[in-house]
């Protein structure tokens, strides 16, 4: 596949996958976020893998009010563009199909973020603990508290 | 039944900046397979910058690696700048571009340095890192410190180089050619240099693309991304130069391309010299009020991959969240691919052809008899094994 026209990817991905898309945010400097159903991401991932040729750079969890977002970076090198795919989960339940069977690449992000938030990967290969290596108290996840609510002033 | 040994490489090392374990499964001398735990070190940036406010930020990513350290600040720097949709002056683009240049050719001598004592040159080890200073006084001059040089901040940088100093700061990087080129003529030229690196630890095109490894491992097979190139930021696009990649695909290729980027780096320090001469002495500094709510992402390209940093915003003066992707990350779990069928001997070689932020392979322990639990080797003997290797083929030569 060559060059991919931005400007249609957001109506080429709804074509491709109509209601898994729930919204397209395109950001300045050649930066898209994308969100998706949580049930579609091994489909989409496929897809900018094998057919867009993107690279995958990191996958990145957040703690929300009303549970986790958890985010999968991907790159465009021909054309510089970060793409991320969002998927909210809930906050009881936090499951979501792994893709390190799909790239080797997401195997170490995604023992991390299960370990940091507590988000379990369905059907990864060894979901073990990364980088506390037993030190830490099960069921207990440092990142996943949701945000402060006291908001700070905003000036720098 | 073949019996198979453990060898654990680390965790902890005096010359270690981060602590990591690889376990190497080995059958006899050859390496079956690789495990790898992490987390010795882990302090938990991410949250701490929870904490702190986006300008304090700097301070505390500029620590993440002590090498590559301005890498960091300039990632967060580029998600910073496009969240608060600021462009910085071209003074301060070329400034950012002559620092982060400057440190690719200080890092990648190192490595230089570092590979040629795991192979048994320990004449190519003092020579690279003793040229190496002469990087870090440059750096000196410009920035005041050696390392960790706080150049960076939202809208710009902290301290101007001013225009006298350039013709004084050429003089310097003047000096540093012959002696890359002295290194480069010692490291592509040696045939025993050839016969240990070239055709060892492959990675092939596929492997990079699974593993998504990124950075001069990547371009050593054949794949040249760059972030400089690819996703255009500072000076990059306004000065002339080349992705460097080689086909080797083995350690050779990736000592290949880290030597030759080095001289584009000096090029493109030259071109940002001259270039920046022409711009307002003192105009580095675009003021920044606020931050608004949003998400920033950015990157650039360290002496080892691409960094990628994550920023979310809810529009008060501290990151809500702050991911930060380190090359290493990616490209040490290529060692499942690299080491495994690979002899004891090179397994050193090879996981220092990646530049894991160096330490990894320094911290060589102790290998101990899978079954009787009897220690054998240390990583002395490791070292030894693979200078061993190379006298024997010196002999053969």
């Amino acid at each position: 596949m060559g060059a991919i026209n931005y400007d249609i990817l957001p109506d080429m991905l709804r074509l491709n996958f109509n209601s898994d898309i729930l919204g397209v945010e395109v950001l300045q400097r050649r930066r898209i976020v994308v969100q998706i159903r949580k049930e579609s991401l091994p489909e989409i991932a496929n897809f900018f893998l094998d057919e867009l040729k993107y690279r995958f750079i990191i996958a990145s969890g957040m703690a929300t009010d009303n549970g986790y977002e958890i985010l999968y970076h991907f790159s465009d090198d021909r054309q510089g563009y970060v793409v991320s795919l969002l998927a909210a989960l809930e906050r009881n339940k936090p499951e979501i199909e792994s893709l390190a069977n799909l790239i080797s690449a997401a195997n170490w992000i995604e023992r991390e973020i299960h370990e940091l938030f507590g988000i379990k990967f369905i059907n990864h290969p060894n979901l073990t603990k990364l980088i506390s290596d037993g030190n830490w108290k099960e069921n207990e996840y440092p990142y996943a508290r949701p945000p402060r609510d006291n908001k700070k002033p905003s000036k720098l | 039944m073949s019996t198979r040994t453990v060898i654990p490489i680390g965790p902890y090392h005096p010359l270690q900046e981060e602590p990591e374990l690889f376990k190497l499964y080995c059958e006899g001398e050859i390496v079956r397979d690789i495990e790898w735990e992490t987390g010795y070190n882990h302090r938990g940036i991410e949250k701490i910058n929870e904490s702190k406010t986006f300008d304090q930020v700097f301070f505390v990513v500029e620590r993440i690696c002590g090498i590559c350290s301005t890498s960091h600040p300039f990632a967060y720097a580029n998600a910073m700048e496009e969240l608060a949709r600021v462009e910085v002056t071209d003074r301060a683009k070329y400034i950012r571009t002559i620092i982060a240049e400057l440190e690719r050719i200080h890092s990648h001598l190192l490595w230089v340095g570092l590979a040629g004592h795991f192979l048994g040159y320990n004449t190519v080890f003092m020579w690279a890192w003793k040229y190496r200073e002469l990087v870090l006084d440059v750096f000196e001059k410009i920035t005041g410190n050696r390392n960790n040089y706080a150049m960076f901040r939202i809208g710009g940088v902290r301290r101007d180089i001013p225009n006298a100093h350039i013709s004084d700061i050429k003089k310097m990087l003047e000096a540093v050619k012959p002696k890359v080129d002295l290194l480069t003529g010692a490291v592509l030229d040696d045939p025993v240099i050839h016969a240990r690196t070239k055709g060892v630890g492959i990675l092939t095109k596929e492997d990079i693309i699974d593993y998504a490894a990124v950075g001069p491992t990547a371009r050593a097979s054949g794949i040249a991304i760059d972030v400089r190139r690819d996703d255009p930021y500072a000076a990059y696009p306004l000065v002339d130069w080349k992705v460097i990649t080689a086909e080797g695909c083995d350690v050779f290729a990736k000592a290949e391309v880290r030597l030759l980027e080095m001289y584009e780096s000096m090029s493109i320090i030259d071109q940002c010299l001259e270039k920046m001469s022409k711009t307002q002495e003192g105009d580095i500094y675009t003021p920044v009020k606020d931050i608004p709510p949003g998400s920033g992402f950015g990157r650039a390209e360290a002496p080892r991959g691409e960094v990628f940093h994550f920023v979310k915003s809810d529009g008060s003066n501290s990151p809500v969240r702050h991911k930060v992707r380190a090359p290493s990350y990616v490209n040490i779990a290529t060692f499942k691919k690299s080491c495994v069928g690979q002899t004891v001997a090179d397994a050193t070689i090879i996981l220092a052809a990646v530049d894991p932020c160096y330490c990894c392979t320094e911290r060589m322990a102790f290998a101990y008899d899978f079954f009787s639990g009897k220690q054998t080797m240390n990583g002395l003997d490791l070292i030894r094994i693979s200078h061993q290797k190379t006298n024997e083929l010196k002999m053969k030569m």
